[in-house]
């Protein structure tokens, strides 16, 4: 059994480090979210209280379910705007699409913080935006309607994101055989129908994985609404963030965390189901 | 003709969100050699001041420290740990092998603010230990593993299955033939592993805030700077060396992956 | 007697079953003695078991029943990196990380030869397979069959005492593989390894090697020298996986004095068979394509009416052509040849060779091939013409299984 002892010597180190610091402070969290206080005699009191008081707050899960739909529009916009991208870079570029690729993907390595600064100081009242237009006449006041909105928040992580979209659309289109358009052309298709009818279904894995991996985060994103969505563009990660920072209901903020985790896993899952794991990971 | 037209309009495009990617960013470049505390138009004039500043900053290059001794670490960590779970992915074949890949990968994809409320709880209400850089740093592994391990995993599935066996052939242990031949073979893989989980542990905010002690990582600090607007050229400043910094590492760590690629 | 390279003992390999897979026996209580300096080959269809045997050999699996000892050593407990054998791998397992030299260099260097030594052997070792100066290229910029012979001298570099040979040729085209075919029987034979060979093709195996072992489902099905296995095949699969064999269905009517058989409506000579066979008992008769010749049907007038030269006539009749109203039956009977009439249904010019199908009365049809030479009549047949397949007694095997 000289396998087993090489293949437990490999994989121990790895599996008993996610086990003890991911799988077991998830099911911690799990279990807090039973417990009555966060801290002292009242955490050791098992209650249902923090799931009665979440299940009776429309407000709350108004906002977490505005977080979904505002995450989902802003994925499926940030998709919309990569796919074109990817696409010259796949098939029209030629030889320059590595070097071409390159030039987008690196600003998604450019501090995220500062990416989200840059539109503060863009949209600012008294910001660039609003200044440039007020040195070349073209508005007389500041612009504070640009800022500390949802549609700041929306436009700050669209920009944000479009390099993360763009790099597994671009996979995706990659793995397309190009003898497959060229079949598709010789049976008769026009291009537009060579598109629509071959080259969109095969790199939906590639649409679907950029779309995962902007909408898990967007929807417990809290930075960037904190920076530039003032009180109307407030998301539900920074009610969940709230909890254990300032409020210090960490059982309620537990359980907050944990409705979020199962929102993004439902479409995680039906994705899984719909596709190759490797097909989504680019592999 | 058709297709002279298509490649402009597709050209176009390109450039068109290249430069909405690059304006933002040029733009700060730009404010950071300023000289007014304002981010704002018209321009004042040109200053090297901030620049300057940033080496009185002593809180900001602690931080900054902090960040590169966390980066460190746990991208080692994580890509010692990952590469070897991507080596017994790719050679073994056991019970509960999906399960394995499906959690290892889930970190990649769950919010971070899920991890940095779970590592909380376990850190401060389990083993009641107090928040510092180790524990920010374990939790940098956390979410490197799955970077490492997707990386390295591709680029051993990208060789033929029977190099261990060659090896072994030629007289090599099977440990010895993990490090004289699939080790070197992944060389590129493992460097650019490497590198990204350092500049995803160096930008990591959202989950690194829950489990920060009072010894801030740069992103924390910066963060906390931000309320401080006479603060922000400084920031701006030091972000600035840092973007052409990582931009030099990620260019470095692109073109090793694709020599390694170019087999 | 000669020494005992390799010898397997009863050796058996069972796959268990798994996920999604069934148990499978690929090899099956084996028993086998490859002898030292000889060119031995495992023949066979995919899935056959020979991969198997070979990885066996090297020590990649482990056998579930039975012992196989190298150099009379046995290598049960042996791992792969202990055995004094070396492997050239179908897809040559070259490593990217190391150049030409590295790569030749490996074994040595595990081995912990001082550098000096090592240097040399490998120059040694790439000048054999023709690869002298190319030690500091990168082996992506090798060709097919550049890396196939980097693959060769890093095995041979070691010295083995087998080398062990997995369809090395496989990736290379056609006119390649030839060429490089008797190269390798050429170095064999110069180095006096003992080389254990794995392929699909027989033409490959016919080629290169001492003893053959044609193998299926994972039993050997036959061993023995490439003439012995082509042209007394111990089964119809063998017959059938070695070149191309037409097989009619027959049935025994004579026994003594001589072996008379009922194939295809017609009684016919054929030689004695290696089994014993029963009288009326019913048998399959192999022949080979190229051992048919085919027959006008007709008088020799009648020939001669169609516009058959001379020339032609005396090649047919072997120089004595009979009278004008004989008729070719009855010559080839006097001649003591086989002769089934048929007809011909196909007809396909493939160069070398003009390839007949010919239809026979019961309905059974036969496969002919006839060499391209200018002036023979045989290669002018069309479709319908009716003719006389033809062959000496002894050029049919019967056989039972």
């Amino acid at each position: 059994m000289e396998e087993r002892r090489r293949l437990s010597i490999l994989i121990t180190p790895s599996a008993i480090f996610m086990l003890v610091l991911f799988v077991l402070p998830l099911l911690i969290m799990v279990v807090y979210t039973f417990r009555q206080g966060s801290f002292g005699p009242t955490s050791r009191i098992f209650t249902l209280a923090h799931y009665h008081d979440f299940l009776s707050d429309r407000a709350l899960q108004g906002l977490l379910w505005r977080s979904v739909v505002q995450s989902f529009w802003i994925s499926l916009i940030s998709v919309c705007l990569a796919y074109p991208v990817a696409y010259h870079l796949s098939f029209q570029a030629g030889e320059r699409k590595m070097t071409l690729l390159t030039i987008i993907i690196v600003t998604a390595w450019v501090s995220f913080l500062l990416r989200i600064l840059a539109w503060k100081v863009l949209l600012g009242g008294s910001g660039a935006i609003a200044s440039l237009a007020q040195s070349l006449g073209l508005s007389e006041e500041g612009m504070p309607f640009l800022i500390y909105s949802q549609e700041a928040v929306n436009l700050t992580l669209i920009y944000v994101w479009i390099p993360f979209v763009a790099l597994p659309i671009f996979a995706g289109l990659e793995r397309i055989d190009p003898s497959l358009h060229e079949a598709a052309y010789d049976l008769g298709c026009s291009r537009p129908e060579a598109f629509v009818r071959v080259t969109l279904p095969l790199s939906l894995p590639g649409v679907v994985a950029g779309f995962l991996f902007v909408f898990i985060p967007t929807v417990g994103e809290y930075v960037t609404p904190s920076l530039v969505g003032g009180t109307t563009g407030v998301m539900f990660g920074n009610i969940v963030r709230d909890q254990f920072v300032r409020a210090l209901n960490w059982p309620l903020g537990s359980l907050m965390s944990l409705a979020m985790l199962i929102v993004v896993l439902i479409p995680l899952v039906i994705a899984a189901r719909l596709f190759k794991f490797s097909d989504l990971a680019g592999l | 003709m058709e297709l002279r037209n298509r490649f402009s309009l597709g050209s176009l495009y390109y450039w068109l969100v290249a430069l909405f990617l690059y304006l933002p960013i040029l733009l700060l470049i730009v404010f950071s050699f300023n000289d007014s505390t304002n981010l704002r138009f018209p321009l004042t004039g040109f200053t090297l001041r901030w620049y300057q500043e940033l080496f009185g900053a002593g809180e900001l290059l602690k931080s900054l420290w902090n960040s590169i001794w966390v980066g460190l670490w746990s991208s080692l960590a994580a890509t010692v740990l990952g590469t070897m779970a991507a080596i017994a992915i790719n050679r073994f074949e056991f019970p509960g092998k999906n399960i394995f890949i499906g959690i290892s990968a889930l970190p990649l994809v769950i919010p971070s603010v899920v991890i940095g409320v779970a590592l909380l709880i376990l850190y401060r209400q389990v083993f009641d230990v107090e928040l510092s850089l180790l524990t920010v740093g374990l939790g940098h592994v956390v979410i490197n593993i799955p970077i490492v391990l997707l990386i390295v995993s591709s680029r051993l599935a990208g060789f033929p299955a029977n190099m261990e066996e060659a090896a072994m052939d030629l007289g090599a242990s099977f440990w010895g033939a993990q490090l004289q031949v699939i080790l070197p073979m992944s060389l590129p893989a493992l460097v650019a592993a490497f590198l990204t989980a350092f500049t995803t542990s160096f930008d990591e905010y959202a989950m690194s805030v829950f489990v920060v002690g009072t010894n801030a990582t740069l992103p924390v600090y910066m963060y906390s700077q931000l309320r401080f607007p006479r603060r922000i050229p400084i920031v701006v400043a030091l972000g600035a060396l840092i973007m052409v910094g990582s931009v030099v590492m990620i260019f470095v760590s692109e073109r090793l992956r694709r020599a390694g690629e170019a087999k | 007697m000669a020494e005992v390279a390799v010898e397997l003992k009863d050796v058996s390999k069972v796959f268990p079953a798994g996920r999604g897979a069934q148990r499978v026996t690929a090899v099956n209580a084996m028993n086998l003695q490859i002898w030292r300096g000889e060119f031995f080959t495992f023949l066979g269809p995919s899935g056959c078991g020979k991969t198997t045997t070979l990885r066996m050999i090297a020590g990649f699996e482990n056998p579930t029943a039975g012992e196989i000892t190298i150099a009379g050593e046995p290598m049960t407990d042996v791992p792969a990196n202990k055995r004094p054998v070396n492997t050239v791998f179908q897809n040559y397992a070259l490593f990217p990380h190391l150049n030409v030299g590295q790569n030749v260099g490996f074994g040595l260097k595990i081995k912990r030869v001082a550098a000096p030594e090592r240097e040399r052997r490998v120059k040694e070792a790439l000048e054999l397979v023709r690869m002298g100066g190319y030690e500091n290229r990168r082996t992506t910029q090798l060709s097919g069959g550049q890396q196939q012979r980097i693959a060769l001298a890093r095995a041979l570099v070691n010295e083995p005492t087998v080398l062990l040979l997995d369809e090395p040729l496989g990736a290379l085209d056609l006119k390649l593989r030839k060429e490089v075919q008797l190269e390798l029987k050429q170095l064999q034979s110069q180095l006096g390894i003992t080389f254990i060979y794995v392929t699909h093709d027989q033409e490959e195996a016919l080629t290169m090697s001492d003893r053959i072992a044609v193998m299926q489902d994972g039993v050997i099905q036959q061993m023995g020298a490439p003439r012995e296995i082509y042209e007394s095949p111990a089964n119809r699969f063998v017959a059938d996986f070695i070149g191309e064999t037409n097989f009619l269905n027959g049935r025994l009517s004579q026994t003594t004095p001589a072996y008379r058989l009922t194939v295809a409506e017609n009684e016919i000579a054929v030689k004695p068979p290696e089994t014993a066979v029963s009288l009326n008992q019913a048998v399959t008769l192999a022949i080979r394509p190229e051992k048919i010749n085919l027959y006008p049907v007709g008088t020799v007038a009648d020939l001669q009416a169609q516009g058959t030269t001379a020339a032609e006539l005396r090649r047919l009749f072997q120089g004595n052509i009979p009278t004008a109203n004989s008729t070719v039956g009855d010559y080839l009977q006097g001649e003591g040849l086989v002769a089934l009439p048929g007809t011909v249904v196909e007809s396909i010019y493939i160069g070398t060779d003009i390839r007949y199908q010919v239809k026979l009365p019961n309905g059974e049809s036969l496969i002919v091939r006839v060499q391209n030479l200018s002036g023979r009549y045989d290669t002018r047949f069309k479709v319908g013409d009716a003719v006389y397949a033809v062959w000496q007694p002894h050029e049919a095997q019967i056989l039972t299984s």
